[in-house]
């Protein structure tokens, strides 16, 4: 016992930690997973408005192309030039993002040391940019004046585009380039988390298997084999008391005989020269010698309730009462008896001969014990919550002190001992109790002194016990 | 009825219960003469040792005794042609269901459990008197 408690206790540490670990992997899970689903997020932002920026660096060039070589209205060109103003807003203000200059309202955009290398550089994006910006704000103030002459072209439009075609949109496309390369590593990243993640949790499971779900099957394994033991060495010992009370009680018969037959002779061979003193004590001998034998009768009686299998069988308690009541009608007529079912009595499975000697003894002691002129006793059952059936029979007789609502069943245990009237060997409701306890049921007493008796007991015999 | 009068073998090992049981016969106006074994063993020798002694009609048998007990007296006399018409009867202390059910399986007559009181063994013994020596024909020796 001692060291189960051992092992139950180091298992349940092993289950709390268990717990734990499970806990804490489910938790790192769920920040990885969050944090991979917002990266994915933003670097998809990012590459969107890098690809973004190539696009309109093209529309710049192709719209400052228009601006100086095209034959076209004032009106028109003056949205060409709204046009191209704006999207130049658009790609400074997307540089400012992109080159870490700026955040994007609370979104941050992470610039490694390459890209910023790659932006950065001698002839890089950013300087290229920034020619490229002022360019076409050049182009901008030289064409905003209507009727401009378009025929000679402009110097800063072929730079702008050449610078458009030839650096801007390569370097462009390097740095997004370098953006995909970064977000598949942060992908990469995560999904190796994940995959370690999985595998702390399935060394868990397994640890768990190892060292707590095997040794907690042994462990209810072995503390059901010792339920098993003692139910088996406790039957033994109820056996063996059983087995020793009949054996001491028949022994004791022997030594009882040989006394009550010695008392029994002196009074037959020196009967005549005893006074009447002597003659009343052997005669209360002999007296105290046959009652003694009643009560190792009963003893024995008693032991063969608990060693004897019962006889189990389905029996209808209204038949039981009827025999009863017509085995003992002579005393029924006597001593006034009414006997009262409120209602039929069910079939029941028990053994019919042992619940017939319950009934029988718990009648005699609705009689014996009551002193109205007219003695009613009432025998009915109801039925429980749980379905089961409680029995009762309930007299109006003398009642019994909650003092001794224990002490009743007890073998030989005697209320009224000196009381002749009702003297009897006290064993009766030991017997009844035996006998309930043996259908695996209970059996309890409530009264009200002068007024009512009312035992109560469960019989619990089903098909499976028999 | 045979000319000799019956006679009754007692197999018992306590005086006590034999003093008993022989008042008690004595009571019921039983004159004939009783031999009295104190154990299975001196049973057994008077029974099957020596052909002159005279067989008993009525064999009253106790059952627990030291030795040979009253089981394997009652099984012998039965196994054997020359005793097995005798019908014996069975005086004990023990009312065990088993031993019941042993003795008559063995071919006991009849199966008393002794009781307390000498008033009810007088009772007792009266009534295997009257049946045996009454009622009942005993066979032929």
């Amino acid at each position: 016992m001692f060291h189960n408690l051992n092992i139950s206790q180091s298992l349940e540490r092993r289950y709390v930690l268990a717990v734990g670990l499970i806990a804490f992997v489910l938790i790192a899970s769920f920040f990885v997973f969050n944090q991979h689903v917002a990266r994915g997020a933003d670097d998809s932002k990012v590459i969107n408005m890098s690809g973004k920026q190539r696009m309109l660096s093209q529309r710049i060039a192709l719209l400052s192309h228009m601006i100086a070589y095209h034959n076209i209205t004032d009106e028109a060109r003056q949205d060409y030039i709204s046009k191209l103003s704006s999207a130049l807003e658009t790609l400074k203000q997307n540089h400012k993002y992109l080159s870490g200059e700026e955040t994007l309202n609370g979104f941050n955009i992470q610039i490694s040391e390459e890209t910023k290398r790659l932006i950065f550089a001698p002839e890089g994006l950013n300087e290229n940019l920034d020619k490229f910006f002022n360019l076409a704000l050049q182009i901008k103030e030289t064409f905003k004046i209507s009727g401009v002459d378009v025929s000679k072209g402009s110097k800063e439009v072929d730079q702008l585009v050449a610078l458009a075609l030839d650096k801007v949109l390569f370097q462009l496309d390097q740095v997004v380039t370098q953006y995909e390369k970064e977000a598949l590593g942060r992908v990469q990243q995560s999904k190796d988390l994940h995959v370690i993640l999985f595998i702390i949790g399935l060394v868990i499971l397994t640890l768990e298997i190892t060292f707590i779900f095997e040794p907690m099957t042994y462990l209810i394994a072995k503390s059901m084999k010792e339920i098993e033991d003692k139910n088996f060495k406790l039957k033994i010992s109820n056996q063996e008391l059983d087995d020793f009370a009949y054996i001491a009680s028949h022994d004791l018969k022997e030594p009882l005989r040989g006394l009550a037959n010695n008392a029994s002779f002196l009074q037959e061979d020196y009967g005549e020269q005893l006074d009447q003193g002597a003659q009343k004590r052997l005669n209360r001998m002999i007296h105290l010698c046959a009652r003694m034998e009643k009560l190792i009768d009963d003893l024995l009686y008693f032991s063969r309730l608990g060693r004897h299998e019962l006889a189990i069988r389905e029996t209808d308690l209204n038949e039981v009462i009827k025999d009863i009541i017509s085995l003992m009608e002579n005393t029924i007529e006597e001593e006034n008896v009414q006997i009262h079912i409120p209602q039929k009595l069910p079939t029941i499975i028990c053994d019919k001969t042992k619940i017939t000697e319950l009934y029988r003894n718990l009648i005699t002691n609705a009689i014996k014990y009551n002193d109205k002129d007219t003695k009613i006793i009432e025998i009915g059952f109801s039925i429980q919550e749980d379905k089961t059936l409680l029995f009762y029979v309930k007299d109006n007789g003398i009642g019994i002190d909650p003092v001794f609502y224990e002490s009743v069943f007890r073998i030989f245990k005697r209320l009224n001992e000196e009381d002749e009237k009702i003297r009897g060997s006290g064993v009766g409701l030991t017997f009844v109790k035996k006998i309930v306890e043996r259908h695996n049921g209970r059996i309890w007493v409530d009264s009200n002194l002068g007024e009512y008796t009312t035992f109560y007991f469960t019989l619990n015999m089903d098909q499976q016990n028999v | 009825m045979s000319k000799t009068p019956p006679m009754i073998l007692l197999v018992e090992d306590n005086e006590d219960d034999f003093e008993a049981t022989q008042r008690s016969l004595e009571k019921n106006h039983f004159i004939n003469p009783v031999h009295w074994c104190q154990s299975g063993q001196e049973a057994l020798d008077y029974l099957f040792e020596n052909n002159n002694k005279q067989m008993p009609d009525l064999v009253l048998l106790d059952l627990n005794m030291p030795g040979i007990d009253g089981r394997q007296v009652l099984q012998r006399i039965k196994d054997n042609d020359k005793t097995k018409k005798i019908p014996v009867i069975i005086l004990t202390t023990s009312g065990d269901p088993i031993d019941i059910e042993m003795c008559y399986r063995l071919g006991a007559s009849t199966y008393i459990q002794k009781p307390v009181n000498f008033e009810s063994l007088t009772e007792a013994v009266k009534t295997i008197k009257d049946y045996w020596f009454g009622v009942a024909i005993l066979p032929k020796k």
